[in-house]
C-alpha cells in the first residue's frame, strides 16, 4: 500500500469524522435548514449565519476524483452534450446531477437555493446556471471582478460594487428563507472563520521547519475543513488540534517522510485520482512537497469588524485566483523563498484554465527570480482519462536527476 | 494585420465588449485582431494546448512581429482564457499598452450599470494617463454617433442578406471591423448603391429552399461560409461575436457618454461569458431561428471554448423541443474543408427531406 509511506496524523480520525458527518447531515440531517450549493469561494459566513446548510459542489467533485468515480460521472454528463473539455469537477457535478444512484454517497442533496461567486473562475457561473436549470432553484450570482493591477489590490468600485451586491444576497437569502440575518451572527460567524483560516495558516507555515512535518497530500487532505466547515466551531476545533499535533512534530523534527532530501513547492489543484501514487513518485527521491499555491487560498481577514461587509468584500474579491499573473508570480517567488525549496511543479491542469493559463510564464519569472527550476506537469484534477502515467514519470524522472545534479554542483 | 490605413494609431482588441468609442474618442482607430489560418508556433511557449486557436493565434501573430504597428491591445473580461492571455499579453509586451476592462458578469444586477460605468472611466483615464491625451464628452459623442452609423450599416446590411452570398456577408463582416469606423459610412453608400447583380454569386439564395441559423463565439475563416455557399444553403441569422452579436443594439445618442456605453454593454446581446437571466440566451436564440423561419440550426464551435461549450447542451434541449435540427462543429482553427463538407451535406439533405 503506497499510504504506508505517509505518517498518518493522529488527527486523521477526527478530520474523517468531520468530514462524514458534513455529508451525512447534508444528506440526512438538517432540520430546518435550507439546503445551499455554493462555489469554494463564496461567502460562507453570510450563508452559516441565516442557519443556511452549505454544500460544496467543487468538493464533492474532488471526492469523485480521489474515490476513482470521475470518469464514470463524466462520461454521464458528456453523453448530455457537455464537452469533455470542460472542467472535471463540474462534469462530474452534472453527471452527478442526472445519474444521483451511481454516484458517490448517492449523490449530493438538492438545493433550495444555488451561490456562485466567480472569483474562482468563470466556469461556476455557467456550472451553476445548469445545477438552476436542473432543480429549478434560484440563483444567486455573486460578480467579484478581476484584478490585473500589478499590486493586487481591487479597484475602489469593485469593492463598493461586491460590497452592495453581498447587501442583495443578503436580501435575496432572506426573501428565500423567510429569516432576518443577525449583524451579530454574522460577526461571529465571520471570527469563527477568520480564526480558523489563521490556525490553518500557521500549520502551512510551520512547514517551513527542516524537515517539513507535512508533504502535499497531507495538505490537501487537511484543507478540506475550510472550505466546507468554515464558519464553524468545529472547524476551529479541528484546526487547533491539528496545529498542536504539527507543532509537536516540528519540535521533535518529525519529517513527513521517511527522509527528506528534497523540498518542492506544489502549484494548481491537486490530482485526486492519483494522489497517492503521484506523490509517491517523489517520496522515492526523498522528494517533499512543503508548500503549495492552492491549499492557502482561503483567506478571511476580519480586518475591520464594525463594518463586517467592507471586510467580506475586500477579502473574497482578493482571494489569489482573482488575481494576475505577476501577483501570483510574486507570491509564488515569496514562498520559493521563505519555504526554501529546491524546486517547484507545476500541474498544467486542464480542467482549470484559470489557475493554468499564464503558468508557463509563471513559471519563468519564478525561476528569473530565484533561480529555481519548475517542472510542468499536464494532468486533470479529477478526469483520470488524460492522465499518461508513464510520460508523467519520466518527466518527473528528468526533472529529480536534475535537482540531484544541482545538488552536487 | 492588413488594416484599411489610417492616419490615426492603432488599438487592437478581441471581443467586442471592448469599449471601441472611447478609444476612438482617445484618438486611436479600434481594431479587432483575428486570427490567422497558419497554426501558432511562438504562442506554445506561453499557451497551453487546451487554450483556444484565437487566444493561441493571436498571440502568436504578436510574437511574431505582426501586429507591430498596434499602439496596444485592450481586453475586456469575458473567458478564464482571454483573462489568463491579458496578462501574458503584458508580461510578453511590458512597454505597450495593455488595458482589461472588467466589467460585470451578472448584467442584470442592479449595481452592474454604476460599477460598468466607473470601470469605462478608470480605463478612459488609463488611455488618457498612458497616452498623454484627453477623452472628452464631445469627442465621444462623435464617436458614438460613427460608431452607431457603423452599426446601423452593417444591420441594414445584414436585413437584406437574403440578396447576398454567406461568403459575401462574411467578408463584408470581417472587413467592418478591421476597417476604421469613418470608412464604414462610405462603404455602407456603396452597398446602397451597388447593383444586385454585382454581389451576387452564381448561385442564387433568394431560390435556395434551405436557411440555417449560425451560432458560435466567432467566425474569421470562410470554410464553412463557402460550403453553405457550394450547397445552396444561405444563413437566415447569426449569433456570433463578430456577427450580428456586434450591431444589434445602439448606444444612445443623447445622455452621459459614458453611462450610455454601459448602458449598451448590458442590454445587448449577450455573451456565454455574460448572465443575463437563466435563459436568456437561450429564449434569444430560439426566437432567432423562429423568427427567420430557419429550417436549422449549426453550432459553429471552437475547441476549448468552454462558454459556448456550456450553453451547448440547454441550446441543444431547446431546440429538439421546437422540433428544430441542429448540428454541432466543432472546430480545432482552421475547419477541415473535406470533413465539414460532408457533414454540412449530410445535414442539409436531412433538412431538405423534412422540408
Amino acid at each position: 500500500m503506497a499510504e504506508r509511506r505517509y505518517k498518518k496524523l493522529r488527527t486523521a480520525p477526527q478530520l474523517k469524522r468531520l468530514l462524514e458527518q458534513h455529508y451525512l447531515a447534508a444528506k440526512y440531517f438538517h432540520p430546518g435548514k435550507p439546503i445551499a450549493w455554493l462555489t469554494s469561494g463564496a461567502p460562507v459566513e453570510i450563508i452559516r449565519a441565516l442557519d443556511i446548510f452549505p454544500v460544496y459542489p467543487e468538493n464533492y467533485g474532488a471526492l469523485c476524483g480521489a474515490r476513482g468515480a470521475s470518469a464514470a460521472m463524466c462520461q454521464v454528463a458528456e453523453a448530455r452534450g457537455y464537452s469533455p473539455d470542460l472542467c472535471a469537477y463540474a462534469r462530474s457535478s452534472v453527471g452527478m446531477m442526472n445519474d444521483a444512484q451511481h454516484a458517490p454517497l448517492g449523490g449530493l442533496p438538492r438545493p433550495d437555493l444555488l451561490v456562485t461567486c466567480g472569483n474562482i473562475c468563470g466556469t461556476v457561473l455557467k456550472w451553476y446556471e445548469a445545477a438552476a436549470r436542473h432543480y429549478h432553484a434560484p440563483l444567486f450570482i455573486l460578480d467579484t471582478p478581476f484584478i490585473h493591477a500589478d499590486d493586487g489590490e481591487p479597484t475602489a468600485h469593485a469593492i463598493t460594487y461586491v460590497a452592495a451586491q453581498l447587501e442583495e444576497m443578503i436580501a435575496f437569502l432572506e426573501k428565500q428563507t423567510r429569516r432576518r440575518l443577525s449583524k451579530e451572527k454574522l460577526l461571529e460567524t465571520a471570527l469563527l472563520s477568520s480564526e480558523a483560516v489563521g490556525l490553518w495558516r500557521e500549520v502551512r507555515e510551520s512547514c517551513r521547519a527542516r524537515p517539513s512535518p507535512l508533504n502535499a497530500p497531507d495538505l490537501f487532505l487537511n484543507m478540506a475543513p475550510i472550505v466546507t466547515l468554515r464558519g464553524t466551531k468545529e472547524c476551529v476545533q479541528f484546526y487547533r488540534a491539528l496545529k498542536e499535533e504539527i507543532a509537536a512534530r516540528v519540535a521533535h523534527r518529525v519529517s513527513a517522510l521517511p527522509e527528506e532530501k528534497y523540498r518542492l513547492l506544489w502549484d494548481n489543484i491537486a490530482i485526486w485520482h492519483h494522489l497517492y501514487r503521484f506523490y509517491n513518485y517523489f517520496v522515492e527521491y526523498g522528494a517533499c512537497f512543503v508548500v503549495d499555491t492552492y491549499t492557502g487560498g482561503w483567506a478571511m481577514k476580519m480586518d475591520d469588524q464594525r463594518e463586517p461587509i467592507g471586510a467580506l468584500a475586500r477579502t473574497y474579491t482578493q482571494v489569489f485566483l482573482n488575481q494576475g499573473l505577476r501577483v501570483r508570480a510574486r507570491d509564488m517567488a515569496d514562498l520559493v523563498t521563505r519555504f526554501d525549496v529546491d524546486g517547484f511543479v507545476m500541474h498544467s491542469n486542464r480542467s482549470c484554465k484559470p489557475y493554468s493559463v499564464g503558468q508557463y510564464d509563471i513559471r519563468r519569472i519564478v525561476t528569473e527570480q530565484t533561480g529555481k527550476p519548475g517542472l510542468m506537469i499536464e494532468a486533470d484534477h479529477s478526469d483520470p482519462r488524460s492522465y499518461d502515467d508513464e510520460a508523467i514519470q519520466a518527466r518527473i524522472q528528468t526533472f529529480m536527476e536534475g535537482l540531484k545534479e544541482r545538488a552536487r554542483a | 494585420m492588413s488594416l484599411v490605413n489610417t492616419p490615426r494609431p492603432k488599438i487592437g482588441y478581441l471581443c467586442t465588449y471592448v469599449p471601441e468609442e472611447i478609444i476612438h474618442a482617445a484618438g486611436f482607430a479600434p481594431v479587432r485582431i483575428a486570427p490567422s489560418p497558419a497554426p501558432p508556433t511562438r504562442a506554445d511557449a506561453h499557451l497551453q494546448s487546451y487554450a483556444c486557436c484565437l487566444a493561441r493565434s493571436c498571440l502568436d501573430q504578436a510574437l511574431a512581429g505582426k501586429l507591430d504597428d498596434l499602439a496596444g491591445v485592450v481586453f475586456a473580461h469575458t473567458c478564464d482564457t482571454l483573462q489568463g492571455l491579458a496578462d501574458i499579453w503584458r508580461a510578453a509586451f511590458p512597454n505597450l499598452f495593455v488595458e482589461t476592462v472588467v466589467g460585470p458578469v451578472a448584467l442584470n444586477g442592479p449595481h452592474a450599470q454604476r460599477y460598468l460605468g466607473a470601470e469605462l472611466r478608470r480605463f478612459a483615464a488609463a488611455l488618457e494617463k498612458h497616452f498623454d491625451v484627453r477623452v472628452t464628452d464631445d469627442a465621444l459623442r462623435a464617436s458614438i454617433l460613427l460608431y452607431n452609423a457603423r452599426r446601423r450599416a452593417l444591420a441594414d446590411f445584414h436585413a437584406r442578406r437574403a440578396e447576398f452570398t454567406t461568403v459575401q456577408w462574411f467578408n463584408v463582416m470581417n472587413t467592418a471591423l478591421t476597417s476604421p469606423p469613418e470608412e464604414i459610412r462610405d462603404w455602407r453608400l456603396e452597398i446602397r448603391q451597388s447593383p444586385i447583380s454585382n454581389l451576387q454569386s452564381p448561385i442564387s439564395n433568394l431560390q435556395s429552399p434551405i436557411s440555417v441559423v449560425l451560432l458560435g463565439a466567432t467566425i474569421y475563416e470562410p470554410t464553412l461560409p463557402q460550403i453553405l455557399d457550394d450547397l445552396g444553403a444561405r444563413i437566415a441569422a447569426d449569433d456570433f461575436c463578430n456577427g450580428a452579436r456586434y450591431f444589434d443594439t445602439l448606444v444612445a445618442e443623447q445622455g452621459d457618454p459614458i453611462e450610455a456605453i454601459a448602458t449598451r454593454e448590458l442590454t445587448r446581446a449577450t455573451c456565454p461569458c455574460k448572465h443575463r437571466a437563466l435563459d436568456y440566451r437561450v429564449e434569444r436564440v430560439l426566437k432567432l431561428a423562429k423568427d427567420n423561419r430557419a429550417d436549422g440550426v449549426i453550432f459553429y464551435h471552437k475547441k476549448f471554448c468552454d462558454p459556448h461549450a456550456w450553453d451547448y447542451p440547454p441550446l441543444a434541449a431547446a431546440f429538439d423541443r421546437e422540433k428544430i435540427p441542429h448540428l454541432l462543429l466543432e472546430v480545432e482553427q482552421v475547419a477541415p474543408v473535406g470533413q465539414t463538407r460532408v457533414r454540412v451535406e449530410a445535414f442539409l439533405e436531412m433538412l431538405a427531406e423534412k422540408g
